[in-house]
């Protein structure tokens, strides 16, 4: 008899959280700011942002989830839209960052400094045990 | 560069309509949002491509799995879960349905074409008999093909106006798969109704016989294939929407995910993962992230270890008397109740069994019945405990059942306790 384990083992070790996990999770809160300074000062288009936020690896692993966070944003008036006209196709939408958008960007960078050099703190002490 | 600007490559639609799909629950004037974001998104990005279905694939790999966008436009809400109730018609059972009806209209068609198809031919011989024109002959058949399809579609009309209800309301197929499921029937009138006709006017007779086989191969492998593959593409759409559905998965509902079903059709969902320590910590303070995650749900079943029970013997011993079965029956009633017997059966005999061989890269197929007597599993069952304690106990306990009811059987009856990995 064959033993059922084993293929179902492989299925499962697919879905043992991976290293990417962390990644994902720290994305969570982070990510909808990069898109607000990303939009600081500059108009842009979804497909622009989006190639931007995946290049790195980092921020974005699948470029749709961009648009569930930008309709978030627009839906707390942090940004607003408008359609332009391309010089290559259809007109576009372009979003933009609205004064509550700076706003909340300005205080994000604010917070995120404190928690960031908390969060180093925290770990330079195992740092230096390890 | 940009031909087509209004066409909508057919993976496109059924990304997007997938997306539509898992996205029920949220307020439609966003997913709408979002639907066109990504549709944009898609078509810009192929704005520089030839748009082969390989430049689409590429663009829709970069785009993500929709089950991953899905599970972003729901973060920071309650969980699809809390107030999704997956609608009726979005269930699996409606393209199974749709299937049966329209394999029903399929075989009344068939019928009734068929039938009144014999009859004109016969007209035709007698006015064959009478000394008229071939012309004349080929008149009179072809109304006999034509009317009879006409008939055919009358008399399949009951189970196609279902049909055209079901998928006019069901969200599970693109409104091109819808449109050929309902023509489908009329395709099929048609094509029996035409080809024994044209190829009576072509070559006589026999062409009728070609034609109608012609019609058959047409029905049978282009519509058969046709249902088929849009069937197991709703029922997918059906099970992917159940499984978002459910207050147990996804990222945004911080469970485990260890109850199986759920998990293995998130496999492609990196909520799944994303899900497992949610609960423990959050950075990004998102406490209203956080509460929505204590929805109502059955404990017990994510987080206790399942286990695999199986009941080994030699085939042949005979079978258990009455009072064993009796006992049995008493006993996995009282385990369902409690919750620890989630499902399991007794198996036929190994004469019906099939095996699959596979050695040095070679698969090679051997059935049953075994010519030497053989140890075989007997029955099977998933149950779930708190603890492998409980579990050896339970198992202990279902075995003692056969020494008791069963004490004269001398060979041996090993019951094995398995726990699933998860």
């Amino acid at each position: 008899m064959v033993s059922p384990a084993d293929p179902a083992r492989g299925i499962f070790c697919r879905m043992v959280p991976g290293e990417g996990s962390e990644l994902s999770h720290l994305r969570r809160g982070a990510l909808e700011y990069c898109v607000l300074s990303l939009l600081f000062g500059r108009e842009r288009y979804g497909l622009d942002i989006a190639r931007e936020l995946t290049a790195s690896g980092v921020l974005m692993s699948s470029e749709g989830t961009l648009y569930p966070l930008l309709a978030r944003l627009r839906r707390s008036g942090w940004v607003t839209t408008s359609w332009q006209e391309s010089t290559e196709g259809p007109p576009r939408r372009y979003y933009s960052l609205t004064a509550a958008g700076v706003a909340a960007l300005e205080e994000f960078r604010r917070a995120w400094k404190v928690f960031r050099d908390a969060v180093d703190a925290a770990l330079a002490r195992s740092g230096e045990l390890s | 560069m940009n031909q087509e600007p209004h066409t909508v490559h057919p993976l496109v639609a059924r990304y997007l309509q997938d997306l539509d799909v898992l996205m029920r629950g949220i307020e439609p004037v966003e997913r709408a949002e979002v639907v066109e974001g990504v549709r944009e998104h898609i078509e810009a990005s192929l704005d520089s491509t030839a748009r082969t279905d390989a430049d689409v694939r590429a663009a829709l790999d970069e785009v993500g799995p929709a089950t991953a966008v899905a599970e972003e436009a729901s973060a920071g809400r309650p969980g699809p879960g809390a107030f999704v109730r997956r609608p009726v018609t979005s269930r699996a059972w409606l393209p199974a349905v749709v299937a049966g009806l329209e394999a029903l209209t399929l075989l009344v068609v068939f019928l009734v074409v068929s039938t009144t198809t014999v009859v004109s031919t016969g007209s035709v011989s007698s006015t064959t008999a009478s000394g008229r024109t071939i012309t004349t002959q080929t008149q009179s058949s072809f109304d006999g093909s034509i009317s009879g399809a006409i008939e055919a579609l009358f008399a399949s009309l009951p189970f196609w106006l279902v049909v055209i209800v079901l998928v006019a309301i069901t969200s599970l197929w693109t409104g091109r798969e819808k449109a050929l499921l309902i023509a489908l029937p009329l395709a099929t009138a048609v094509a029996f109704g035409v080809l024994p006709t044209l190829g009576y006017a072509l070559v006589g007779i026999t062409g009728v016989y070609v034609g109608a086989w012609t019609a058959i191969a047409l029905v049978g492998g282009g519509g058969g294939v046709g249902l088929w593959v849009l069937v197991r593409r709703a029922v997918a759409r059906s099970v992917a929407l159940a499984s978002w559905g459910r207050p147990t998965s996804g990222a945004s509902v911080a469970v485990t995910g260890q109850h199986p079903p759920a998990h293995r059709s998130l496999r492609s969902l990196r909520g799944a993962e994303e899900s497992r320590d949610v609960r423990v910590e959050d950075l990004a303070g998102r406490s209203t992230y956080l509460q929505t995650q204590q929805l109502p749900q059955p404990k017990g079943l994510i987080t206790m270890p399942r286990f695999m029970g199986f009941v080994r013997m030699e085939e042949g011993v005979g079978s258990p008397p009455q009072a064993l079965y009796d006992a049995m029956e008493t006993h996995i009633g009282e385990q369902a109740a409690k919750g620890v017997f989630l499902d399991g059966g007794g198996l036929f005999g190994t004469e019906d069994a099939v095996n699959f061989v596979v050695r040095n890269g070679e698969t090679s197929r051997v059935d049953g019945p075994y010519a030497e007597a053989k140890e075989v599993v007997g029955g099977w069952a998933i149950m779930q405990y708190d603890t492998l304690e409980d579990a050896i106990a339970g198992q202990q306990e279902f075995a003692d059942l056969h020494a008791k009811y069963w004490p004269d059987c001398s060979s041996a009856v090993v019951a094995t306790l398995r726990q699933i990995a998860e």
